[in-house]
């Protein structure tokens, strides 16, 4: 047993002193290409920034090459990850597999602490719920000093360590507390914006705590979301520990990690592809899409807000005067076709005449030669045409050109 | 008791990683020499020879004498750039159409902005395509023109040539959706996926959210079709390439035009979601545009409707659904063996494409 657990510690230990090789060629060629570069113990700290940084001092700041660039570097991070996962899964599912045990579930619980330790992602809805101060203090966040004038009182009551229940109430608390939970509709969630409030900035507070509650809502539709991810890739892992187990009947081996990655690369998008087309997933993605754009409708008129008491333009505004352009464009462009049409000459003009022109590799491609502002002007009008003849004929087979 | 089958032993996995950091040292000194504009697409010869809006219609500068009469005109799709009709010298439709003896223009859309956000499909096919057939109506002196259609841009094509069957001589569609509702196939549930997701997202209101849906939002929901594979998959494969100069440009050119797209159009997006893939009414000859209903029964122009036989995107039933619903008794399809991309830039399918059309055209012209 200490067999393959050794083997697959010392395989761990081999590829990350190998891949540390590969940061050292990269601080090396960082040094190279440029004088001022980020430095070196930027690395440690946060390999993909500092790589970021590096190839932004090296490349053109907008170039589709940088990009690719750190996706090729990123693709390393994650292949040395997944080895990493793949293998610490193996050494905790082979002994269950040996002993005859379930090893499904361990495994599960495994690939969860997993993966939310890489994504940051909290898997304990109650967690959150506990903490609503937190909520509340990372929705003003957004908002805060721009929204002081109208939510003094309750930045106040929520710095102070109280949530400011004349804001919340006991409905804004239970709306947290049954996060994550299967009866959500049931429960007594009177949006926040329901809570009466008084004075001169009614209106305003109430835009803001419809804010809120749709960021809430948002929240709870994510971690919902979130949870089918992850179920997806515990079910990935899964996938590939039953290949892995076929593997080792067969005495079959991985020998090279990008072999191994690409193991666990076509069983994750297969596992994906198939929770897609699942209803349950459909769901969730539809949940999730009107959540995110109703808390963005939210924030627009929390915006519009601002903008008015600034006496700036709102979006609004600028839609009605977009919708206004439009209008009139069209009702232009009608005239435009009216007039033309009834102004046609009789007399024919000649059709123009396309010369060709060598074909070249180095031909530079001619750029708008500036059309007419309605082009059809740029033409002599023409009324004629030579009629081209439309065949009839039967369908013809289908004609696959290989 | 099991074996491990992970066998990766240290002397190998040494071997590996040099090997990998050879072919990145070798690969990002190549890339960081790059600038953005090395990275050429799209550089087929061609001059402007409209505008309209933002609209651009471009003519493809000619390489033999012999053109066929009847100007072509490719309609490109309002989601992502026509380049990929015209990716690099030696992957590109249009050229090879030029080559041909197709005289070939092509309508670039332009970016929509915010100010665009209430264009609607109405807008696009008997304003913009329209105004264009027009001009190349009379610029060329005939009564129909021919329409090659790309992907969601065959969709407005197949809407136009119904609704002005007079304007068209012949119809070429690439993969191009006419049903947009795939089934769900449990043993490849990737085919389809994009039209069943767009079945269910609340357009109303993502459009109301965002005005004009930005590309970014659009590119992701491509990428998640194959989340692995797209996202770390190919940066994965890219490693066999990095030390490969001409690989890598091809490689770029395509990350260039997958990601940079243009926005579309609040209202034609609203309006595509909804009657197209949500409500299929196309297919059923139920979609109004203006004030006319689109019947696939005035279709009565030839039609040659060429679809890729391994298109996720759009499901070959999905197009060749149209020869059961044209009204044309002249209605030929074209298999090509690629994906919903590799019609355009794969490298079998510049022997087959732009081949099959042409002769497909000349045979009716």
């Amino acid at each position: 047993m200490a067999d393959w657990t050794e083997q697959a510690e010392q395989m761990l230990k081999t590829w990350t002193e190998a891949q540390k090789n590969v940061w050292d060629s990269w601080q090396d060629l960082a040094g190279r290409a440029v004088g001022a570069q980020p430095k070196p113990q930027a690395f440690a700290m946060n390999p993909m920034e500092w790589f970021q940084q590096s190839m932004s001092l090296w490349t053109d700041p907008a170039g589709v090459a940088r990009d690719a660039g750190r996706q090729v570097f990123g693709s390393q991070f994650s292949m040395m990850r997944n080895l990493e996962l793949l293998t610490r899964a193996w050494q905790l599912v082979t002994p269950r597999l040996d002993a005859g045990q379930d090893w499904r579930s361990p495994l599960s619980g495994f690939t969860t602490d997993w993966f939310q330790q890489i994504t940051g992602m909290s898997g304990n809805m109650l967690e959150m719920s506990k903490d609503t101060q937190a909520l509340w203090q990372s929705y003003l966040g957004e908002w805060g000093p721009l929204l002081k004038p109208w939510l003094s009182s309750a930045i106040e009551a929520t710095g102070s360590g109280h949530l400011g229940e004349m804001m919340l109430g006991g409905a804004g608390l239970n709306r947290l507390l049954t996060m994550g939970q299967d009866d959500l509709q049931a429960g007594p969630f009177a949006g926040l914006a329901e809570i009466p409030s008084m004075g001169v900035t009614r209106e305003h507070q109430a835009k803001i705590l419809r804010a809120f509650d749709a960021f809430v809502d948002l929240r709870k539709v994510m971690l919902e979301f979130n949870k089918m991810t992850i179920g997806a890739m515990n079910k990935a892992v899964e996938t590939v520990m039953e290949a892995l187990v076929e593997k080792g009947k067969t005495g079959e081996k991985i020998r090279s990690v990008r072999d191994l990655n690409r193991l666990w690369l076509e069983s994750a998008d297969k596992v994906f592809t198939r929770m897609y087309a699942s209803e349950e997933y459909l769901k969730a993605q539809r949940e999730l899409s009107a959540a995110g754009m109703s808390y963005k409708l939210m924030q627009q008129e929390v915006v519009e807000m601002l903008l008015k008491s600034l006496n700036l333009p709102t979006r609004s505004e600028l839609d009605d005067a977009y919708k206004t352009l439009y209008e009139l464009r069209k009702e232009v462009k009608a005239l435009k076709k009216t007039v033309r049409e009834q102004t046609k000459p009789v007399m024919e003009t000649p059709a123009i005449e396309t010369k060709p022109t060598a074909q070249t590799t180095e031909t530079p491609t001619i750029e708008a030669k500036p059309a007419a502002q309605n082009a059809i002007k740029q033409v002599e009008t023409k009324t004629t045409a030579k009629k081209v003849p439309v065949r009839k004929k039967t369908a013809a087979p289908a004609e696959p050109a290989s | 008791m099991l074996s491990l089958p992970i066998d990766i032993q240290p002397k190998d996995a040494v071997k590996e990683i040099k090997e990998i950091n050879d072919k990145i040292t070798k690969g990002l000194e190549f890339l960081s020499n790059l600038k953005d504009e090395d990275v050429d697409i799209g550089t087929a010869p061609k001059e402007t020879v409209y505008t309209e809006d933002k609209l651009k219609l471009y003519h493809y500068l000619p390489t033999r004498d012999d053109l066929l009469g009847t100007p072509l005109l490719i309609v490109y799709a309002l989601v992502n750039r026509y380049l990929v009709a015209d990716l690099q010298e030696d992957r590109s439709l249009v050229r090879n159409l030029v080559n041909e003896g197709l005289d070939t223009y092509l309508i670039e859309w332009g970016d929509p902005a915010p100010a665009d956000k209430y264009l609607t499909v109405d807008d696009y096919v008997n304003g913009y395509v329209d105004n264009c057939v027009d001009f190349l109506r009379e610029r060329h002196g005939v009564d129909k023109i021919n329409i090659l259609g790309i992907c969601q841009g065959g969709t407005l094509a197949t809407c136009y040539s119904a609704l002005h069957p007079d304007k068209v001589a012949n119809l070429v569609l690439t993969v191009t959706p006419i049903d947009f509702h795939p089934g769900w196939d449990p043993e490849n549930p990737e085919i389809g996926l994009l039209f069943n997701w767009g079945k269910g997202v609340d357009v109303e209101l993502m459009v109301d959210a965002y005005g004009n849906v930005p590309a970014d939002v659009l590119n992701f929901t491509f990428l998640l079709v194959k989340p692995f594979a797209l996202n770390f998959g190919k940066y994965h494969d890219m490693l066999d390439i990095l030390d490969n100069e001409k690989a890598m440009m091809n490689f770029l050119r395509m990350e260039k035009w997958l990601f940079d797209g243009p926005d579309a159009a609040g209202e034609a997006y609203r309006e595509f979601v909804r009657d197209f893939m949500r409500d299929n009414q196309l297919v059923k000859n139920e979609k109004m545009i203006g004030d006319r209903l689109v019947d696939l029964g005035n279709l009565t122009m030839p039609i040659l409707n060429c679809y890729a036989t391994a298109d996720h995107l759009v499901p070959p039933h999905c197009s060749k659904i149209l020869g059961e619903k044209a009204g044309t008794d002249d209605y030929t399809e074209m298999a090509i063996p690629s994906g919903h991309i590799g019609i355009y830039v794969g490298g079998k399918s510049q022997k087959m494409l732009a081949p099959g059309v042409a002769k497909w055209l000349r045979e009716r012209t």
